[in-house]
């Protein structure tokens, strides 16, 4: 906190001094976020995109013959989607936080009351903030996955509201797609080119395009990847008490590869690397650039290690919990190590403001 | 830390850029400022708001006494409505500590009636939370928050009692107090005795008045943007040191005014004291819509059921605020907060939409001149 409190009058210091004495100013950060943008952002959306097209049509083919193929096919789609939205949820500010992207798609664990009453009533509105915890991915891994295959299927086929669940299923899909979609279209220089704004932002002030970056890397890292993924889970809320039932896609149970995909997405966010982990310019040549080798080189040895960690957990990570909670544990310290490089060390050399707050807690 | 921030009547600030100009008011400058706000004559202090301090701590016992209800317990309606009113001194043995001041005869006049009514509604209300009853819409209860494994009590259309109620009295008592009774010339104007000085009390009735003011402000005597003391600034103190990680500056300008102020009454500088009030209202206004916006982003950003409920509570509270700003000096009036709390919540939180946040945001970021922060507060 003290670091944290002088960097504001540095800040404010800095830009009372002359331009030249901010060391910042030796790197040029326009090809980055232009990279970061064009190259990584943009085709992360446009992935997204496309997995929740699948997910949409595969939705119909199982609505039209709810069998065990189509269903099969649906619960695949579905995990691709959700992996292909783990590389663009770390991206929430700008389109995405207008539509309150992450909010949207991924709360969980869902209410299956709220899911079951709203279709039993044959009434729902998912733009309200309330049916958050029933729609989404969440909602859709519930729906596939709450049961067995043959319940699923019955539930589908032959159940007195197997028609309402089918509406409700496809939904949510369709609001998958729908804001994803938004998204892609607002970043897109073909839509409204938010691109621009992003781009041609290259300070390092609260609203600029690094600022927003660094912001949001830090705010997903810390509450939705260690926080949601894991630390919840594992109990470090709850007095060492595991929560497995908290478990991101913990019906379907692949709760670790959505967190491991997301901490890839992590990488690729600080290392400016696309979808095909090809390098580009990013936030660690950033560093590299005014000087501050240190602070990379113990950024990328933690991402090893945090990565390396996660990978020696197992799917369902729910019962590696319950197993092993020790070991979840861990990993968790790991994740941990990293929030003191991304959120005081790499900001304080950048310049950056971090402006999210925790959890207020009262 | 020494600039001086004009929010929102700067277009330096408009545009997101740091002013880096000293004060140019030159009668100003030769006020004999102090870097806290500590005043003085003939070597003892002529500084007293322990009055405000009071009903600080009375809002807090009151909080303190809501959050049982949040986990689970039951609370009365009596001795609530015994706090709010200080009842016998010390609400019937509610309150840790005796005093002769209350909250409830400090509330604007019209809104009594709505806190006691919110009192009784969260007494109604700890019965279904004792129960286990879970919230839902149309049923009150206790739902849990994720942020930090903990419940919270709503009503039935998902208001969080402690946070409506809280947030509540520092808009209706102490930004009431503050911006329409002793920043006013009844309590401040030219006619108000600043001559004679108690020889007891060793201040002027301006001044004393205009430090009632800053006692309801909740700021340690040495509160700053750069603030690392050990003693916690409360309620609106609070709330601006969390709006200066965003808007830097924003404690620092608050502050300021108050110091500038109270030293222009004391040299009998009644144009800087003007300025000063005139700020201050301004400052006040841009702190609870700043609040105001940042629970609105927190709703939007929030995977938790609980934590959202929490923060449209906070968002809803910290709107509503703005009702209470000097009608000579407000952005919005009563009916136009009126409208938007309408528009935005339509008085049943479960129903609300990203999109009506959205609106929010923009129209209270417009109205007060922080465009620039809007979606980072």
């Amino acid at each position: 906190m003290q670091k944290y409190l002088a960097l504001i009058g540095l800040v404010i210091l800095a830009s009372c001094d002359k331009p030249d004495s901010n060391p910042t100013n030796s790197f040029d950060r326009g090809p980055m976020l232009e990279n970061m943008g064009q190259s990584v952002i943009i085709p992360s959306y446009d992935a997204a995109v496309f997995a929740a097209d699948e997910l949409v049509n595969a939705t119909a083919a199982f609505v039209l013959q709810s069998d065990s193929v189509n269903l099969m096919l649906l619960q695949a789609k579905f995990s691709e989607a959700y992996l292909a939205f783990q590389d663009v949820s770390s991206y929430e500010f700008g389109p995405a936080q207008t539509v309150a992207l992450r909010g949207n798609l991924n709360t969980y664990p869902s209410d299956t009351v709220k899911i079951e009453n709203a279709i039993a009533l044959g009434s729902w509105d998912f733009d309200q903030l309330q049916f958050a915890d029933a729609k989404g991915f969440p909602a859709i891994d519930v729906l596939l996955f709450g049961q067995s295959t043959t319940e699923t299927l019955r539930l589908f086929h032959s159940d007195s509201n197997a028609q309402t669940r089918k509406d409700f299923l496809e939904d949510v899909a369709k609001q998958i797609q729908s804001l994803l979609n938004d998204v892609a279209t607002s970043w897109s220089p073909n839509g409204d080119n938010y691109l621009a704004v992003f781009t041609n932002n290259k300070g390092t002030d609260v609203g600029s395009g690094t600022g927003m970056l660094v912001n949001a890397l830090n705010k997903h890292f810390e509450r939705y990847l260690r926080d949601g993924k894991i630390g919840i889970p594992v109990g470090v809320r709850s007095l060492g008490i595991a929560l497995p039932e908290k478990c991101e896609a913990y019906n379907s149970g692949v709760s670790l590869a959505l967190a491991v995909k997301n901490m890839y997405a992590i990488e690729r966010m600080y290392n400016g690397n696309n979808l095909n982990n090809s390098p580009g310019i990013g936030l660690d040549d950033h560093l590299i650039g005014i000087g501050a080798s240190d602070v990379d080189n113990a950024i990328q040895q933690q991402i090893a290690v945090s990565l390396a960690t996660l990978e020696g957990l197992s799917d369902p990570l729910s019962e590696n919990i319950i197993n092993d909670q020790a070991q979840v544990e861990a990993a968790y310290a790991e994740l941990q190590k990293l929030i003191v490089l991304f959120k005081v060390d790499m900001p304080s050399r950048l310049g950056v403001l971090i402006t999210y707050q925790d959890n207020d807690g009262d | 830390m020494r600039e001086y921030f004009s929010l929102g009547l700067s277009v330096a600030l408009l545009t997101g850029v740091t002013s880096c100009e000293k004060s140019e008011v030159i009668s100003q400058n030769q006020l004999d400022i102090p870097a806290t706000y500590k005043f003085e004559r003939n070597g003892q202090t002529s500084v007293s708001y322990s009055g405000q301090t009071d009903r600080l701590n009375q809002l807090a016992e009151m909080k303190a006494m809501l959050q049982t209800a949040d986990a689970g317990s039951i609370v009365s309606e009596i001795d609530l409505l015994d706090m709010y009113a200080n009842t016998g001194g010390d609400a019937n043995g509610n309150f840790t500590f005796s005093s002769s001041k209350q909250l409830k005869n400090k509330t604007f006049d019209l809104d009594q009636t709505y806190f006691e009514g919110m009192l009784k509604s969260a007494a109604a209300a700890s019965v279904n939370g004792s129960n286990g009853v879970l919230a839902s819409m149309g049923s009150a209860g206790l739902i849990t928050r994720g942020g930090n494994n903990s419940t919270i009590l709503v009503d039935e259309k998902g208001f969080e009692f402690t946070q409506v109620f809280e947030k509540g009295i520092m808009g209706g008592v102490f930004y009431y107090q503050i911006v329409n009774v002793y920043l006013t010339d009844d309590k401040i104007g030219d006619a108000v005795d600043n001559e004679n000085v108690d020889s007891v009390k060793n201040y002027t009735d301006m001044e004393h008045h205009f430090d009632e003011a800053f006692g309801y402000f909740g700021a340690p005597v040495y509160f700053t943007s750069d603030y690392q003391g050990t003693e916690s600034p409360r309620y609106w103190a609070k709330y601006s040191n969390s709006t200066d990680a965003v808007i830097s500056g924003m404690n620092t300008s608050i502050m300021d005014s108050y110091k500038t102020g109270r030293s222009a009454i004391v040299a009998n500088e009644h144009t800087i004291k003007t300025s000063q009030v005139s700020e201050l209202n301004t400052y006040f206004g841009q702190l609870a819509a700043a609040s105001a916006i940042h629970y609105a982003n927190e709703a939007k950003a929030t995977t938790d059921q609980g934590d959202l409920l929490h923060a449209l509570s906070e968002c809803y509270a910290f709107t509503r605020a703005l009702r209470y700003a000097n009608p000579n000096q407000r952005e919005l009036s009563p009916t136009e907060v009126e409208t938007l709390l309408t528009n935005t919540f339509n008085d049943n939180l479960w129903l609300v939409k990203a999109s009506d946040l959205n609106n929010l945001i923009d129209a209270l970021s417009a109205a007060y001149g922080l465009v620039a922060w809007k979606d980072i507060l």
